[in-house]
């Protein structure tokens, strides 16, 4: 690795450090400005004294500097104390949640990429045919069309009409299908359309005509030279779209009842739970830095003009 | 079916694939045992060993049987003859039910919109979970009549009042047992009362959340093995028993608990009712299993009965059109507490039915009478005045919202008291029925045509709230007020009516008695009108009118009344004084819906907070 390389992945890094520091002290102000959570930790008979009892235990009564400084220090040590709602370590609440995120993310992009990547090329490669006009259909309707909306037509269709697939819960296999479809359909469009754009530069290159004309055959130029380069403009996009696949997470989730991250956020930001959603936002936010860091850096790798410093 | 769309039809037109994959897996093994057979050969001496085998127990059994007849014959006839019979009963029970009888083995599957988070009852966040959780695994220690009213016996406990009433005595059933076997007894439930006031003797990690409840609990001493006596930390508390052994105590086990600490608790709750708890996972599946030993038959008279079912799944839909869905879609059994639209495409179908259960609780606008200035004009306060209060009452067509815009099985509301009490109109010449020009004539009178102000309303707990406030707003507007409506969150609007800083006029439910029923010492508890209610704008050092100071003293001797005619009478004065006055607008009270398979019978109606309780629901045979 070069010196210039490395020091880019250095700063890059200090970027993201300041960026996950800025989303923590943008999360202890949004959570505490949404609502008090003594509405949901105190019964409904409390008296004033035994609220007042409830807020000093959990330190809600102290100066908000002083809240902050002793969750800055906590959030070092991922300590975010206990959910109010679960009675257990908020970290703990969010680790059981993450897998299930993560692995329906997965097939969420693995939908994306395997429709996108393939529709994409064809379309390109034969611009203004039937497939390139069905292919930029479906990148229309999966940008426009909301998850939530479609998550329920699929649920409608394949779970109570076809009677193909569970309708919701984590209940096997299956159970992943309509979810990952419903939360993969935005970004197998927008790879859909990156990978059409990208391959439709790359094809015009000279390269590819000078591939071409060395009678190389048109399977060959586009699998070797056209989409390897197409490739790298598909690639930063990952990193974008896994902050979209867990922010999509949050509604489809909800719709198929997935005890995900996104889930819990929002049964937590309804409870006012602070450190649950304290926790699920600052570990999503810092999941998100590293895969963008993780890209950026391997981006570098992939172009050797950003390696050599070449334009 | 000639009003249903192409769309409706084609959604109730299903392809059974579950009948392809059946048949084809029948053809895959049939093919399987073809080619077999055509292979046999070694493995019919395996069979043949097999029942050898399986008859040489047979024969020492049959052996041993003829030497036990021959120790002691009569005897031993005599009683397998009565184990026979026993058998025979049990197998008439657990015998594949004909269709339409109840069947005992079934699992009952219910698709819930809100799940615990925990499953310990005692704490704030695991109260939530009566559908799910609490109803099943738990049960209190007094029981119910249908009219909501708690039986001195008849529960797990009796209770009594002695030494003048400052001694609370609740007596035990004898061999009643938790799910792990340990005993119910008074060392049990002293334990549990500690633990709810946050004083018991272990590690206790978890905040009670009842301990205001039980304020009233002086010292607690166990008498012997099935006796507890509670004395009075004040004065006598006439609602001793709701606050002990009423719906909000579900008990729990004192061994289990400080053996393995409250967050193993938390996961794997214990308790006496009707369900032991079987696996959990959060937000997705709660699973249990009947508990065979429960102390109470099906035909209990009071509110503690065994549970039908076998097994007993929650699965969590927190999207309500999932959740209908999963019904349609035959993954569960039961979509809980659903709204009318979604409930209507249940309804006139075969294989569906819906099921409505009332709530006792009357949805109303709470006035702020208390204040001499508008807290917010800081001008004279209008709703002071008894005639714009009288204005409101009449400018609202509550029966049109229940016929047109609810479903239809809500129950208008003249007073926040229940229906079947007799109206207390006094004076009056006839209850607030719907009449604008009255209404309009009576905010003529009082100076205040066009007089502003703010509802808020709390949204998202109640049954198409965004749908009928526009119609009440658009009703007080077209007799001369000038109403906005605050449609605020749930939570943050709760907080704010609890600390009593709500200034304006906001809705909320109140009243928990059931249609008919006598009203109960914890009743005035209930009114959102009173001091001390949480739910109120009454602040005790407000500039309370003359007739609310003589409503509150009357409510406040009915709440300390022993004597239960005295008290009704005293509730019934205060009842006409509240209704004169026209200190609310009651509109109705809501329903809770659930759509069913069309095998589930539901016969029993006692939680009037939870609405549905499964344990009751009963699955018939196919």
């Amino acid at each position: 690795m070069s010196t210039q390389l490395a020091s880019d992945a250095v700063a890059r890094f200090l970027r993201g450090v300041a960026v996950v520091f800025l989303v923590v002290t943008i999360v202890f102000v949004l959570s505490r400005a949404t609502g008090d959570p003594i509405n949901y930790l105190a019964p409904i008979e409390a008296t004033a004294e035994e609220i007042e009892g409830i807020k000093d235990r959990l330190g809600l009564n102290d100066p908000l500097v002083e809240q902050y400084g002793r969750f800055l220090a906590d959030t070092v040590q991922l300590d975010f104390g206990k959910s109010f709602r679960a009675q257990r370590p908020a970290i703990e609440v969010v680790r059981e949640r993450v897998l299930n995120t993560v692995l329906l993310g997965v097939v969420a992009l693995v939908f994306a990429f395997a429709v996108g990547i393939p529709f994409g090329i064809i379309a390109a490669v034969r611009r203004g045919g039937g497939v390139d006009l069905i292919s930029r259909l479906f990148a229309l309707l999966g940008q426009a069309v909301p998850n939530f909306w479609l998550g329920l037509m699929l649920i409608l269709f394949l779970a109570v009409n076809f009677d193909f697939l569970p309708t919701g819960g984590r209940v096997g296999v299956t159970s992943f299908i309509l979810p990952g479809i419903t939360l993969g359909s935005f970004p197998a469009a927008a790879v859909m359309r990156f990978t059409r754009s990208s391959m439709l530069d790359t094809l015009q290159q000279d390269y590819i005509r000078t591939a071409r004309a060395k009678g190389l055959n048109e399977r060959g130029v586009i699998a070797k030279h056209a989409l390897r380069n197409s490739m790298l403009a598909v690639v930063t996009l990952l990193g974008l779209q896994v902050g979209g696949i867990l922010a999509g997470s949050v509604v489809v989730e909800t719709v198929f009842a997935w005890p995900g991250l996104g889930f819990l956020i929002i049964q937590s930001i309804r409870a006012t739970d602070y450190p649950v959603v304290q926790a699920a936002v600052i570990m999503t936010s810092i999941w998100i830095v590293f895969v963008n860091f993780v890209v950026d850096v391997s981006y570098s790798f992939l172009d050797p003009r950003i390696r050599t410093g070449v334009n | 079916m000639s009003d249903r769309t192409y769309w409706y039809r084609l959604r109730h037109r299903k392809i059974s694939r579950r009948t392809m994959l059946g048949a084809s897996a029948k053809a895959g093994v049939g093919a399987a045992g073809l080619a077999l057979v055509g292979c046999g050969g070694d493995d019919d001496d395996d069979d043949a060993a097999a029942p050898a085998a399986a008859a040489a127990p047979a024969e020492e059994q049959a052996q041993a049987e003829e030497q036990a007849m021959d120790e002691d014959e009569a005897e031993e006839q005599a009683e397998a003859e009565a184990a026979a019979a026993d058998e025979d009963e049990e197998m008439e029970e657990e015998a594949a039910p004909m269709a339409g009888e109840v069947d005992f083995e079934a699992e009952l599957i219910v698709g819930y919109g809100s799940f615990p988070p925990t499953l310990d009852v005692m704490t704030a966040a695991g109260q939530g979970g009566q559908g799910a959780s609490n109803n099943n695994h738990f049960n209190q220690a007094f029981a119910y009549n249908t009219g909501r009213v708690l039986q001195p016996s008849g529960g797990f406990g009796n209770y009594e009042f002695t030494d003048d009433n400052f001694n609370f005595r609740i007596t035990l059933e004898p061999g009643v047992t938790f799910h792990n076997g340990e005993p119910l007894n008074a060392e049990a439930l002293a334990f549990y009362y500690e633990r709810t006031r946050n004083n018991a003797d272990y590690d206790q990690t978890i905040e009670g959340a009842n301990a205001a409840r039980i304020g009233w609990m002086g010292d607690i001493k166990v008498v012997d093995d099935l006796t507890l006596d509670i004395g009075m930390a004040g004065d006598p508390a006439i609602d001793a028993p709701e606050q002990s052994g009423g719906i909000n105590f579900n008990i729990c086990p004192k061994q289990y608990i400080i053996e393995n600490g409250d967050e193993h608790f938390a996961n794997n709750p214990v308790g006496h009712g009707q369900y032991q708890f079987e696996s959990w996972i959060p937000d997705q599946e709660i699973r249990s299993t009947r508990f065979e030993n429960y102390h109470f038959p099906r035909d209990a008279e009071f509110q503690h009965k065994a549970g039908w079912v076998k097994k007993l799944t929650g699965r969590y839909f927190p999207e309500e059109q999932a959740r209908a869905a999963a019904l349609e879609a035959g993954e569960v059994d039961i979509a809980y507490r659903i709204g009318s639209d979604v409930a209507g495409q249940f309804e006139d179908t075969d294989d569906f039915q819906v099921i409505v259960l009332p709530d006792v609780r009357v949805m109303s606008i709470e006035l702020p009478i208390n204040q001499s200035l508008d807290p917010i004009t800081g001008e004279e306060n209008p709703w002071r005045d008894v005639r714009v209060r009288k204005a409101a009452n009449y400018a609202i067509d509550a029966q049109s919202i229940v016929d047109n815009l609810l479903t239809g099985n809500e129950e208008r509301a003249y007073s926040p008291f229940p229906a079947g009490y007799p109206l207390p109109i006094g004076n009056m010449d006839g209850p607030y029925t719907y009449d604008p020009d009255r209404a309009r004539a009576l905010l003529e009178e009082a100076g205040q045509v066009g007089f502003a102000f703010k509802i808020t309303l709390p949204t998202g707990l109640w049954t198409g709230d965004r749908v009928w406030m526009p119609a009440v707003q658009q009703m007080l507007n077209d007799v001369g007020f000038q109403v906005e409506v605050d449609y605020a969150d749930f939570g943050n609007a709760l907080a704010e009516i609890r600390n009593h800083e709500l200034p304006n006029p906001f809705i909320f439910n109140q009243g928990s008695t059931r249609a008919g029923a006598p009203l109960g010492p914890a009743f005035a508890y209930a009114l959102i009108t009173t001091i001390g209610s949480p739910y109120s704008h009454a602040n005790p050092t407000d500039d309370f009118l003359p007739e609310f100071l003589e409503f509150q003293r009357l409510i406040d001797e009915a709440g300390a009344e022993f004597d239960a005619t005295r008290r009704a009478d005293m509730y019934f004065e205060a009842a006409t004084i509240h209704y004169e006055n026209a200190f609310v607008v009651p509109l109705f009270n809501l329903s809770h819906l659930y759509a069913t398979r069309n095998n589930i019978r539901y016969t029993e109606y006692y939680d009037t907070s939870t609405g549905f309780n499964p344990v009751f629901a009963q699955v018939l045979s196919t």
